[in-house]
């Protein structure tokens, strides 16, 4: 793996943990269908972006402030990890870029920031409103405006969908095991590394800069 | 080529019973859901697989005073053989030779020469030195003989197949995970009335037959416990899985079962205020002669049970589980395992043999003894060794049979088509039972033969001659004598007979093993640390050949069964679905000569009197005992109970912690 | 196996010149039981230039020195320091922990250097597994089956265990060693030596060697009057196996009051772990029984067991307690 010049950060699974209802309650809404039960809040949101990328329509106004409202009632509930504000500090004291790249709305990405981690630890703020779409779009947007090169870049994800996504966008994927049993399962899908806690993290860092040095 | 990349699409996959009976478990099985059915599966019990039951449970449990369930869960084990899977192929024009593993010569080469469409004639099959096979060697060392014969075919090089342990691990069949419920229901004097059992097995691949069909030889252990039993259901549901398949990996349907029905016993004996011997003997079968359920001619479960208590000083036990003071606590458990005695048959010049011999898919076991002008006699086997030494046995069978004192006189020529004649192949119990009937049948041959020469030289009756360490003399006038390579030089330089026997028929089904295992252990309290001190060993063995033999046969399976009860390879934390196994020994660990408890092998000669020398197989018996008394002489040590194999020192720290122990 | 080249220089300096030649490709062989497994099973971490130090004249020794204390070359064979009277004599603790390293025959081949800076028995790594330590960039056993060979002490990155029984025995001694670099020498405590979770020359080890250092002596001070010490190892065979957990206990004791404590733990963390709220209390107070349940009751207060392996915390207590009992029990 190359040395790393930049991180993208998906909130949900990476740097809190989210609650799941508010997002099952917007697939209902949205999509009807039978509610999902699972607990987990990065299952439930990736299953909500992968209905929302397939449904591939433009929300209505209505729509949109349900969605929207129900985020930011996710995002209240949710609680940041302990180590988020002392790894992003130390990344930002060695140099590394750090973005955030959300398939979240702008609010809720902006409530996030206000809430649970200081605004000004990352250089650039992607969300679906302004990247105009989800999953990739984020990624796509944030690399080509901070013009980051794929291969140097990391993005940080806790399910199957977002490695895939990572993939596809070609920046090194980077598997979150805070849970080893769900972890354990991930790992198959051959992410490019893993950290179990982001306190790690400027560690992975910087041994990448003294392999490729 | 230097490499070859392959991409892998990972489906959903379910490696344990857990995941494969779940509600929402991935579909392993088109559609037809993970529990396997066969036409012949009860209809009145739709999630099983089998079923067997007798009497009406209900009325059983009303008439217990003292009812308990039960969970067991064997998480899965294996036996691995010290040599690695590995074969060699080489052709010489359209001849080939080839060096195969594994536990039969003559069926294996027809299996390959049909795989390549030629004639089994144009191989020559070898096989003689196994580090072990264990049955499950077989699997994974003969799928590859058709491809590297192939490839050596089309290369014109010898090719030689060898794999690294790792992946040997992944190829060998093992003893599956399996979940065993009970609920059973006692009187106060400690009689059983009822027991229900259930047992969930997890069969990997299979869809039939095995594990995926019927407990096989587990119902041997339902048998044990459930003869004096009124009333009980015993139910066997075989999941499909993703996890490797079961089959014979020494011996199978054993430790996987027999875990639960020995660690039960010894709780329900605890239940109803009964010494585990005690309870057993209650409960054991004790056939009758003339009983038709149980037919069996020689079944001592109740000599094998108590003069393996007498000989280990269990009333030395003591009753309370962690009574002993102090810090290092010992404690005594019990096993007991039945199983099939061994695979009977026939051997020329029986009236069955014919028409077992002549039958389709026969099993005969042939087998040429030569007489040379040196005075040696050739013992010629086509059977391959994994370790187990039965061919010092048969030339002991030989050497009695022609008068001999010490086996001198006998050579071996084994393993190898071109030197000795067609036998099937061995497992469970087949060698000094089948091949051994086939030495016996040349042997009787060959020494009638060598006095009917004798009589004729010497001019005397033949029912007046003794044949003793190769010297053929008459009885009424010692000057009259002549020797056995005189004979041979007689006729050219060598005397020949051949002999055979056959699998199969009634005596099969007439014969049954039984054992038990005694074992004492000592805890370390402090650490969870635990020795295994001595172990008693006694089973019904008929006529013991070789004792030597014997126990090394016996000290094997001690050995190998402790390492099952002990550190099963532990798949399910691995990473199911990509490798099962990360590596060979580190994630599993043979006990080592420090770890070896003494052991005495008490055999119990109950002389099977069907065959023709009171033979029966027990060393694959005895594997089934020792996982549970190892579990039960642990709680008696320190109070901890262990449901969940494998024992380890861990699961004994964490019970000694949730009793409130030090540290 | 892929192909090696192996030098055999005839000096210290010699063999520094060729690690520093190829860099972090080339690596120190001595006895091998360590480094050869890895080449066999292919580990992509395994050194491609051996740089063979059996043949350097002065790294094989057990002296003492002017001081009453001992030095060890590290090229010594563990058995060589197992039938040392000097080392029985002055340091039977010692002795006893080397005898417990693998079996006798690897001890015939092992040195002390490699047991110090030997590469961790993490399974998941010595399975090829594209781990930390074998050019990748995640730890299975931090996820997988960490019941033995992962760290119940936390971690970073690499979750193994240190493996070396020799360290865990010498740091109750305050032992030093001595490493020699391109700059000259340099001298380090035994706990410095063995951190763990070390990054250096771009890999995670568990010790400081760089790639073109060679340890060479190791240095036990003369022993303090007055000390007792123990060393026990859980493992669950009597032979080859590493430690479930292990305790290296030494206390100075005068007139029954313990003037001075080492306790140092293996087998549970990424280093050799010197228990110093233990050490801390112990100092003072007088060597008895009773002492046991609450030196326990304080003792890895900050453990980080993974899922497997809490119990590898409660076998260290248990031999906390154990060697406790068996010292206060010395008259």
């Amino acid at each position: 793996m190359h040395a790393i010049e930049g991180i993208l950060f998906e909130p949900v699974g990476c740097l809190a943990e989210f609650p799941a209802e508010p997002f099952h309650e917007i697939a209902t809404r949205l999509f009807g269908g039978r509610r999902k039960t699972s607990k987990s809040g990065s299952r439930a949101y990736w299953h909500l972006l992968n209905l929302i990328e397939a449904a591939d329509r433009k929300l209505d106004p209505s729509e949109r402030e349900m969605v929207e409202s129900l985020e930011v009632q996710a995002v209240d509930g949710a609680s940041a990890y302990d180590d988020v504000v002392p790894a992003l500090s130390e990344l930002k004291a060695i140099g590394t870029r750090l973005l955030v790249a959300s398939s979240l709305s702008n609010a809720a990405v902006t409530r996030f920031l206000e809430r649970s981690v200081p605004r000004e630890h990352f250089s650039a703020m992607w969300s679906r409103d302004n990247a105009g779409g989800v999953k990739a779009l984020p990624l796509r947007s944030a690399l080509h405006c901070a013009s980051l090169n794929p291969e140097r870049t990391m993005f940080l994800t806790d399910t199957a969908e977002g490695l895939k996504v990572a993939k596809s966008v070609g920046v090194q994927s980077i598997l979150m095991m805070n849970d080893p049993d769900e972890a354990k399962r991930l790992a198959m899908h051959d992410p490019a590394g893993g950290i179990v806690s982001l306190y790690e993290l400027p560690d992975f860092v910087r041994l990448l800069a003294a392999r490729n040095a | 080529m230097d490499a070859i990349q392959v991409e892998y699409e990972v489906l959903p996959f379910a490696s344990t019973l857990k995941d494969a009976m779940a509600t929402d478990a991935p579909d392993l099985r088109g559609g037809k859901g993970n529990l396997l059915r066969h036409a012949n599966s009860p209809q009145n019990f739709p999630n099983a697989t089998w079923a067997e039951q007798q009497g009406d449970l209900e009325q059983g449990f009303a008439e217990a005073d003292v009812i308990r369930e039960f969970t067991y869960r064997f998480v899965g084990g294996v036996s691995v053989p010290m040599q690695p899977s590995g074969s060699v192929a080489k052709w010489n024009g359209d001849q080939l030779t080839f060096w195969g593993m594994g536990q039969g010569i003559y069926p294996v080469r027809a299996a390959l020469a049909a795989a390549l469409g030629i004639d089994a004639s144009k191989i020559r099959f070898i096989n003689k030195w196994n580090g072990s096979t264990f049955g499950a060697a077989r699997l994974a060392a003969e799928r590859f003989y058709p491809l590297i014969a192939h490839l050596a075919k089309v290369t014109g090089r010898p090719v030689k197949v060898m794999l690294p342990k790792d992946q040997e691990l992944a190829q060998l069949q093992i003893k599956p995970e399996t979940i065993t419920k009970f609920k059973v229901g006692a009187r106060k004097d400690g009689r059983i009335t009822a027991i229900e059992h259930e047992v969930f097995v997890s069969v990997g691949d299979l869809d039939s037959g095995g594990h995926a069909s019927t407990p096989g030889n587990a119902q041997n252990q339902l048998e044990l416990y459930t003869s004096l039993v009124p009333h009980w259901r015993s139910l066997w549901c075989a999941y499909r899985t993703n996890a490797p398949r079961p089959g014979p990996s020494r011996s199978y349907y054993q430790q996987e079962t027999k875990w639960s029905w020995e660690s039960m016993m010894d709780e329900m004996a605890e239940a109803v205020g009964l010494d585990p011997v005690a309870f057993r003997l209650m409960h054991i079968t004790k056939p009758k002669p003339g009983d038709a359920r149980y037919p069996y001619d020689s079944f001592p479960s109740v000599e094998v049970l108590e003069e393996g208590a007498k000989a280990f000083g269990w009333n030395r036990r003591n009753p309370t589980p962690g009574g002993a003071p102090g810090r290092f606590k010992r404690g005594f458990g019990v096993g007991m395992s039945q199983h099939h005695g061994g695979l009977m048959g026939y051997h020329e010049g029986e009236e069955a043999f014919q028409k077992l011999a002549a039958a389709p898919g026969a099993a005969v076991f042939g087998t040429e003894l030569e007489l040379g002008a040196d005075g040696y006699v050739t013992m010629k086997v086509a059977l391959p060794d994994s370790g187990s030494n039965a061919a010092t046995a048969l030339a002991h069978l030989v050497s009695e049979m022609l008068g001999f004192t010490n086996r001198n006189r006998i050579r071996l020529i084994w393993g190898d088509t071109d030197m000795a004649p067609s036998s099937d192949e061995w497992f469970g119990g087949r060698t000094i039972t089948l091949q051994g009937a086939a030495i016996c049948s040349a042997a009787d041959k060959l020494r009638k033969d060598l006095l009917r020469r004798a009589a004729a030289s010497l001019q005397v009756d033949v029912a007046k001659l003794q044949i003793r360490d190769g010297v053929i003399s008459s009885t009424e006038d010692p000057k009259k004598t002549t020797t056995l390579y005189a004979l041979a030089k007689a006729n050219g330089g060598t005397i020949r007979q051949t002999g055979r026997g056959v699998s199969g028929g009634e005596r099969t089904g007439s014969n049954k093993g039984v054992g038990a295992c005694f074992v004492e252990v000592e805890v370390d309290t402090w650490t969870g640390d635990w020795r295994f001190l001595r172990a008693v060993y006694p089973h019904d063995t008929g006529l013991v050949i070789n004792p030597l033999v014997a126990e090394a046969d016996m000290v094997g399976s001690l050995v190998e069964s402790t390492q099952v009860a002990t550190d099963a390879i532990p798949w399910d934390r691995e990473f199911p679905g990509t490798r099962h196994y990360s590596v060979g020994y580190l994630s599993y660990r043979l006990p080592t000569i420090m770890d070896v408890p003494k052991q005495t092998q008490l055999y119990i000669d109950s002389l099977e009197p069907r065959w023709f020398y009171g033979v029966k197989s027990f060393s694959e018996t005895s594997i089934g005992a020792v996982p549970g008394a190892i579990a039960n002489a642990i709680y008696n040590a320190c109070g901890v109970r262990i449901r969940e194999h494998p024992i380890t020192r861990e699961k004994i720290m964490a019970g000694l912690r949730a009793q409130g122990r030090r540290a | 196996m892929k192909n090696i080249s192996i030098y055999r220089p005839s000096t210290v300096e010699e063999a520094i010149q060729l690690l520093s030649r190829h860099g972090t490709e080339a690596g120190v062989y001595a006895g091998g039981t360590d480094l050869l497994i890895r080449l066999k099973n292919r580990l992509k971490q395994a050194p491609t230039y051996l740089v063979d130090v059996k043949k350097i004249d002065n790294l094989r020794y057990i002296k003492e020195d002017a001081k009453g204390g001992v030095a060890i070359g590290t090229a010594t064979k563990l058995s060589e320091m197992a039938d040392s009277e000097l080392l029985q004599k002055k340091y039977p603790m010692l002795v006893q922990a080397i005898n417990m390293i693998s079996s006798p025959e690897l001890r015939n081949a092992s040195t002390l250097g490699g047991d110090l800076l030997q590469e961790v028995w993490c399974q998941y790594l010595r399975g090829g597994y594209s781990c930390w330590r074998n050019g990748g960039y995640l730890c299975y056993g931090a996820i997988g089956d960490n019941s033995y060979y992962h760290s119940a002490m936390g971690g970073r990155l690499c979750y193994a265990v240190y493996p070396g029984d020799a360290a865990t025995a010498l740091i109750a001694f305050d032992a030093r060693v001595k490493l020699a670099t391109p700059g000259g020498v340099k001298e380090l405590s035994m706990e410095q030596l063995v951190p763990g979770d070390m990054m250096v020359d771009g890999r995670i080890q568990s010790h400081v060697v760089r790639f073109n250092e060679i340890l060479t002596e190791v240095v036990i001070p003369p022993p303090k009057p007055g000390v007792r010490a123990s060393f026990e190892k859980l493992r669950p065979r009597g032979v080859w196996d590493f430690a479930m957990a292990s305790l290296a206990m030494s206390l100075q004791v005068r007139d029954k009051t313990i003037e001075d404590a080492r306790v140092v733990f293996g087998g549970i963390s990424g280093k050799p772990l010197r228990e110093t709220h233990v050490e801390t209390f112990l100092k003072g107070k007088t060597l008895a029984a009773d002492l046991s349940d609450q030196a326990v009751s304080i003792a890895l207060a900050n453990a980080a067991p993974l899922k497997y392996n809490s119990t590898k915390i409660d076998m260290a207590k248990g031999l906390l307690a154990s060697g406790l009992a068996k010292m206060s029990a010395v008259a």
